[in-house]
């Protein structure tokens, strides 16, 4: 820890205006051993983010000098790199409006510091595996196979419709990361409909009897209630 | 006018005719057929005349008939006796005709309009009892009535800056002086034509109730056909403006019921506010202190039992936060829900996954059915659940574990909470849970980890899902406790 190598440590912009959860942002993201780039504003987050290229964004949206979506926005033009969304737990439509423009994950408030780490992880980890071209998903004993698109429970290859198979390969394309109702309806079902969210649910319902073994506490396929539907990275 | 001056010379064509044919073939005829021939005409021009007209066409035909029957003919003398009592028995009998006819046609109107009058009346009262909005009450009875009488009536209503305006917009501008309808409405006295104020105004001017009122005021325009018709109206107003009280009544309970619904829920939340959020943070506050001051005094294993009392805390008042803010928005006049479809077996496994980080001496079990959507808001029906399941938490008892279901009967989809616990108190049900449900009296100890909100806001949140709650003994011991939804059909 003391000597890491240059490559392995990721700066990470933090966009927070208040100094308690700033401070206690700072204080254990530096402790997970990554550098800490801190703006209270998003004036100083465009800036920040021009002048040291972090690894990843951490946005807080209720922010005094305007919207974060705008700065999801104008950040999604330029690059690839994560954007984490902190928000109050309420605000449904907010995160989903964040996370249709392209954020790629959110946290809702209050979080632990375990959570705030684990969702860092994740997202660094997919960047990574998107920059290797990693075409593979393995959790526990769930197996996907992106290039070839087969997919194993405990090793044995599970059947799924064409609908539910296009579901599953959309979120293992994402895995980790939440996609939005509107996502996965316009990419599996088309962009006409993006508001029969009863289709989703039939659909996750019965992918959910196929892979997990207890659908009412999933293990894979996790819901965010209000919002999407996620596939555990870990 | 123009047809009674058609049937007026179509008679006297007749009598042309008659009179023709009787002089003509009198030999044939002879008086006494001649007579009836002339009556028959006379009852004709009964029924289809006023009645001087055809009392004028009885004296026509009389002297007709001397002029042309009577010897001698073609004077207006009259030679005998008998010549004269034919005359005068026809003239009799034709007045006496005329004036039977004329009386019974009188009747047969009068009956005519009392049967369209009382079917009006019938028809308004059907009417009446199917409207429950004041307002659109009066605009669719002055819609009848308009279509009834024929009469360009309207409703006007006198404003708070003190224009007048019409109940139904579409109608064309009508000049009436606003002081007179404030008159109207202050005296609860009909006014104009036809009425025993100021009858020499130009159109009238009918109140809804005949006591002061702030209820509108029906404008009849001035016309032979609205004095007619205006005794009915103003009973047929007494109606409606009973109908327009009962209406407002009900409006006004309803107001009333909403506002102590809010006044209930606020009731809640205060309470939930002052006890659910000051316990924790008072329990934060000692151990992060204590921590703080006197961390020397304490041993490794005790810091650590105060940071995890501190963690543990938070998290319960992160989720007491949730409770309130949905209860703040319960409380929200325009009640910012979202519907969609939800999947039972994700709301229920949301929930159980805080219930079972949280609870570690109750095990949970869920029973859920595949494929059951309920259209709801998320995040209330979590709510509701999560209460229902505090709720049997403090009622549980034993290792047996708790059980969660979801599932369809009738057509209709239930969540249902069931306990092993005491069963709820003798006579106890639905619709005491506002009394039974405030359980945060002062100095009262909080039974275990309970929010304290209670059932009044599944019940609160049910009503906004047209849900039923319902709550059963359990067979074996215990209760269930559902949220039984509305039957739906999800769109194919």
């Amino acid at each position: 820890m003391m000597n890491p190598s240059p490559v392995s440590v990721h700066s990470l912009l933090v966009v927070e205006d208040d100094a308690q959860i700033r401070d206690f942002l700072q204080l254990s993201l530096r402790a997970a051993g990554y550098v800490p780039l801190l703006a209270r504003t998003l004036a100083e987050a465009l800036q920040l983010w021009q002048d040291k290229q972090p690894a990843m964004l951490i946005l807080d949206l209720g922010l005094p000098d305007g919207d974060g979506l705008s700065l999801i926005q104008t950040l999604r033009a330029r690059s690839d790199r994560p954007i984490l969304v902190l928000s109050a737990r309420q605000s449904e439509q907010d995160k989903v409006q964040c996370l249709n423009q392209g954020a790629d994950d959110y946290l809702a408030k209050p979080f632990g510091v375990d959570e705030l780490l684990a969702r860092i992880r994740v997202a660094l980890r997919r960047m990574e595996r998107m920059q290797l071209r990693d075409q593979r998903y393995l959790v526990e004993a769930l197996q996907i196979d992106l290039a070839d698109g087969l997919v194993r429970l405990h090793g044995e290859t599970l059947h799924l419709s064409p609908l539910e198979y296009k579901l599953l390969m959309q979120l293992a394309q994402h895995a980790g990361r939440v996609m939005t109702h509107r996502q996965l309806l316009q990419a599996v079902w088309g962009a006409e409909y993006v508001d029969d969210t009863h289709y989703l649910r039939i659909h996750m319902g019965r992918l959910r009897a196929k892979i997990e073994r207890d659908p009412a506490a999933p293990r894979y396929l996790i819901t965010e209630l209000g919002i999407g539907y996620r596939l555990a990275a870990s | 006018m123009r047809a009674a001056w058609l049937d007026a010379l179509f008679i006297l064509v007749l009598l042309a005719l008659v009179t023709w044919l009787a002089h003509a073939q009198f030999a044939v005829l002879g008086m006494a057929t001649s007579l009836m021939l002339y009556l028959a005409v006379m009852l004709l021009a009964a029924c289809r005349l006023p009645l001087w007209p055809a009392l004028g066409m009885a004296v026509i035909a009389s002297i007709t008939i001397n002029y042309f029957l009577i010897d001698p003919r073609y004077t207006f003398a009259v030679a005998d006796l008998a010549s004269w009592a034919a005359l005068a028995g026809f003239l009799l009998l034709a007045l006496v005709v005329t004036s039977l006819v004329r009386r019974l046609r009188q009747q047969t109107q009068q009956a005519e309009a009392a049967r369209a009058q009382a079917e009006l009346a019938r028809q308004l009262a059907d009417h009446l009892a199917l409207c429950d909005d004041a307002q659109a009450m009066l605009r669719s009875s002055t819609a009848l009535l308009r279509l009834h009488t024929g009469l360009p009536m309207q409703m006007l209503r006198l404003q708070l800056d003190g224009t007048l305006s019409s109940l139904e917009p579409t109608g064309e501008p009508i000049t009436v002086n606003p002081a007179a309808v404030r008159w109207v409405m202050q005296n609860g006295k009909a006014l104009g034509p036809g009425t025993a104020n100021w009858p020499e105004a130009e159109s009238s001017l009918l109140p809804l109730l005949q006591l002061p009122s702030e209820a509108p005021v029906l404008w009849l325009p001035p016309s032979t056909a609205a004095s007619d018709w205006l005794p009915q109206l103003r009973s047929l107003l007494g109606q409606i403006g009973l109908a327009y009280q009962r209406l407002n009544t009900q409006a006004e309970a309803r107001a009333l019921e909403r506002k102590a619904e809010r006044e209930a829920l606020h009731n809640t939340l205060l309470s939930s506010l002052s006890h659910d959020m000051r316990t924790p943070l008072t329990a934060i506050l000692g151990a992060s202190s204590t921590l703080l001051y006197q961390a020397d005094a304490l041993d490794a294993a005790a810091q650590q039992r105060l940071l995890q009392a501190i963690r543990s805390e938070a998290l319960y008042l992160d989720d007491a936060t949730d409770n309130i803010l949905g209860l703040v928005r319960l409380g929200q006049a325009d009640r910012s829900i979202t519907l969609d479809w939800q999947s039972a077996e994700e709301i229920v496994a949301d929930v159980l996954a805080r219930y079972r980080q949280r609870v570690t001496t109750v095990e949970l079990q869920a029973e859920v059915g595949s494929e059951l959507l309920i259209r709801a808001d998320a995040r209330l029906l979590t709510q509701a659940l999560a209460n229902l399941i505090d709720n049997a938490l403090v009622q549980h008892q034993g290792s047996a574990p708790l059980l969660i279901q979801a599932y369809r009967l009738d057509g209709r989809v239930r969540l249902a909470v069931a306990d092993r616990g005491p069963g709820f108190p003798a006579g106890f049900s639905v619709n005491s849970i506002e009394r039974f449900a405030q359980p945060l009296q002062p100095g009262r100890v909080r039974q275990g980890r309970g929010f304290g909100l209670g059932l009044a806001i599944v019940q609160a949140i049910a009503g906004l899902h047209q849900a039923e709650l319902c709550i059963t003994a359990r067979d074996g011991g215990g209760s269930v406790v559902s949220l039984v939804f509305p039957p739906q059909t999800v769109p194919a």
